[in-house]
């Protein structure tokens, strides 16, 4: 393990892959909810990922550097995650509020931006993005694997479970002081 | 004056060395890198889905494969020598811009061997190493060697695909050339970055020109032979058009005796003799019992089935979410859809389910012409609640006539499940399996303006001489304890992409 501080708790040098699992399954999670009571049509896909994008690349560029905690970016990845499903149950097919729902996604990708800006720090690159790669992969495979066998829930229950799981480990400088 | 113009000279080349520095400064690599990976995955997912006949599993097996690239780049990054960046570089130029050629000719040669399941292994081996590792070396690389800063450099890769999206939207249109010129564009301005020379740059330049000029003719060439060896078309067939969609790839080919076929990510949708009786059985025939005023029919594909619902009606709308089907069907199959000529007939491309959802208007008759449930996508179109929408816009008396895309049997889930979701939402559901298609339709209604003995002489005077038909009792008993597919049980998404898969591999 390439990780350049930790090695208190077990569960530390599995963060960066822990963090790509919860990323893979909120992607599959906005995309699937977004093309089933929105639209399936080029525009969500288009909505997801420039918006993803766009947000990750404020986080990493300018977020990184305010004093709030990581968990806060973390919390409000899933307040707007949380907000796109519950806005799609409300209102389903209603196209009028993709601006919303665009802002609400570009407020998610503020955390991974904010993760890896911050996490360059105790993480050689390309240890960072390999492990957090892998469980990327992870989420992806099964956000969607678990969501064709269990249906909806896996895509609240298991974002939540993972972001739990990530809180609770905490920020490496957080955990350092 | 005098002064200003020199300034203003000075100004623009100042600007210019600004942006030249920054376009061959690790940000610009990152820039590209991310740039080119979008333009590359575009491609990949299209092809590589078409090759292996797509459906979700297929889906899920190209995304892990490219994924699984980047995590090789990675690991590699600590590895690769500087010195190796610009071979690796010249060898992805020259794989990436043949990719959909030396990828069918793989597939195919395999399938002359006897070994196409060996596909489904190769592919998604080759593709980590050959299409998405080479540009997720250059961030590791460049942030540890101290080259640039991580978060400005993942910034730059960010914005990159960012811009590699937008040009998809601009581009993707136009075709694969338009796609691949940009990419070579990116990876060439990558190279000089490398510190490759602007006389070492003009032989691939050559080469990259060269071959996009030649690139329609090969693409046509080797896409007919993968349908020739792989769906047994007869030699000699030609590609009419192949183009990638946002959506899927989509091939229109015609054999040497004037057959037209569509192929949706390598699936045939036309084009057989099953596939018009289908339009048949499921268009036609109802329409000349209900007479529609208003009818809708989600999917486009050849638009027969329209055509033949507006011999008997008073208008129909064709609901397609793929504009590329709806230009290719509008240019190849103009005999079969007759665009040109019925005046009661207009198309709207939009999702399925976003416009039911939305329509204010009221139908007489509702048909579908849809892709299988190989995808979760086109599973939800056979789902309960998409049937729940259709019953609220149908009026009195009004049909809607499902494919339940397997035959109709007590031990078959997947025409049961759909059987049981339109069970769910109408009062009477008459489901048909003619032995001309081979698999059964679903004539469903609160209140079916036709009875059995209508369906059986309109059938007979079809020329469809063997057919099974169950009232709605027989339907009931049939589908027993089937549950309706919903949006919270899609697992039938995985049973018939794996039945599918192990049908073709055996």
């Amino acid at each position: 393990m390439e990780s350049k501080r930790y090695r208190g708790n077990i569960l530390l040098p599995f963060y960066p892959s822990l963090v790509g699992l919860l990323l893979g399954l909120l992607q599959t999670g906005l995309f699937f909810q977004l093309t089933f009571t929105l639209s399936s049509t080029f525009s969500t896909f288009l909505l997801v990922t420039l918006c993803w994008l766009l947000g990750s690349a404020l986080g990493v560029l300018y977020l990184a550097r305010l004093p709030q905690g990581t968990r806060a970016f973390l919390a409000l990845a899933l307040l707007a995650y949380g907000a796109c499903g519950g806005l799609l149950m409300l209102f389903p097919f209603g196209t009028a509020l993709w601006p919303l729902y665009a802002v609400l996604i570009l407020l998610t990708g503020f955390y991974p931006g904010v993760f890896f800006a911050r996490m360059s720090s105790y993480y050689s690159a390309r240890a960072l993005f390999f492990q957090e790669n892998n469980g990327f992969i992870a989420g992806l495979v099964l956000g969607t694997l678990l969501f064709m066998l269990a249906g909806r829930v896996v895509l609240w229950a298991l974002p939540l479970a993972v972001a739990g799981l990530v809180a609770y480990m905490g920020f490496p400088s957080e955990e350092l002081g | 004056m005098e002064q200003v113009a020199p300034r203003q000279s000075r100004t623009i080349t100042d600007f210019s060395t600004i942006i030249h520095r920054a376009l061959l400064s690790p940000l610009g690599i990152v820039f590209f890198g991310g740039m080119n990976l979008i333009l590359v995955q575009w491609v990949l997912v299209r092809e590589m889905t078409a090759l292996l006949l797509g459906t979700e599993l297929v889906v899920l097996l190209v995304s892990i494969a490219y994924f699984a690239g980047l995590s090789i780049g990675y690991r590699l990054a600590g590895r690769v020598k500087r010195a190796w960046l610009v071979p690796l570089g010249v060898v992805t130029l020259v794989l990436h811009l043949t990719l959909p050629v030396w990828f069918r000719l793989l597939v195919v040669s395999l399938e002359a061997a006897g070994v196409y399941a060996v596909a489904f292994l190769v592919l998604p081996l080759l593709t980590p190493f050959v299409v998405s590792a080479f540009y997720s070396i250059f961030l590791p690389l460049l942030a540890d060697n101290g080259e640039g800063e991580l978060a400005g450099l993942y910034g730059a890769e960010l914005l990159g695909a960012g811009a590699g999206v937008l040009l998809l939207v601009a581009l993707g249109g136009i075709g694969v050339g338009a796609v691949l010129t940009v990419y070579s564009l990116g990876l060439l301005a990558i190279l000089l970055a490398l510190g490759v020379r602007y006389k070492a740059i003009l032989p691939l330049v050559l080469f990259t020109s060269v071959w996009l000029v030649v690139l329609p003719v090969v693409n046509s060439w080797s896409n007919a032979l993968w349908y020739q060896t792989l769906h047994g078309l007869p030699a000699g067939t030609t590609t009419l058009f192949t183009g990638y969609s946002p959506y899927q790839k989509v091939d229109v080919l015609e054999s040497p005796s004037g057959s037209r076929y569509l192929y949706l990510d390598g699936l045939n949708h036309f084009g057989t003799y099953d596939g018009h009786r289908l339009n048949v059985v499921s268009g036609q025939i109802p329409a000349t019992l209900v007479k529609p005023q208003n009818a809708l029919v989600f999917g486009a594909g050849s638009m027969q089935m329209a055509a033949m619902i507006a011999d008997h009606a008073g208008n129909v709308r064709t609901v397609e979410i793929d504009p590329l089907v709806v230009e290719v069907s509008s240019r190849y199959f103009l005999d079969y859809n007759r665009l040109n000529k019925l005046t009661n007939r207009s198309i709207t491309v939009d999702d399925a389910k976003h416009f039911i959802a939305n329509s204010i208007d009221r139908y007489d008759f509702v048909a579908t012409d849809l892709p299988a449930a190989y995808s979760i996508q086109t599973a939800t179109l056979y789902s309960a609640p998409f049937f729940a929408e259709i019953a609220r816009h149908l009026n009195p008396g009004g049909v809607f006539v499902a494919n339940l895309t397997s035959e109709f049997a007590p031990d078959d889930e997947v025409s049961r499940r759909i059987a049981a979701g339109l069970l769910a939402n109408f009062d009477e559901v008459m489901v048909v399996t003619p032995e001309s298609v081979g698999w059964s339709f679903a004539y469903a209604s609160d209140d079916l303006p036709f009875d059995r003995t209508a369906i059986e002489a309109a059938l007979r005077a079809s020329g469809e001489a063997t057919f099974v038909l169950y009232e709605t009792p027989a339907v009931r008993a049939f589908v027993g304890d089937a549950q309706p597919i919903t949006l919270d049980s899609m697992d039938i998404v995985l049973h018939v992409s794996w039945d599918w898969i192990e049908d073709r591999l055996n």
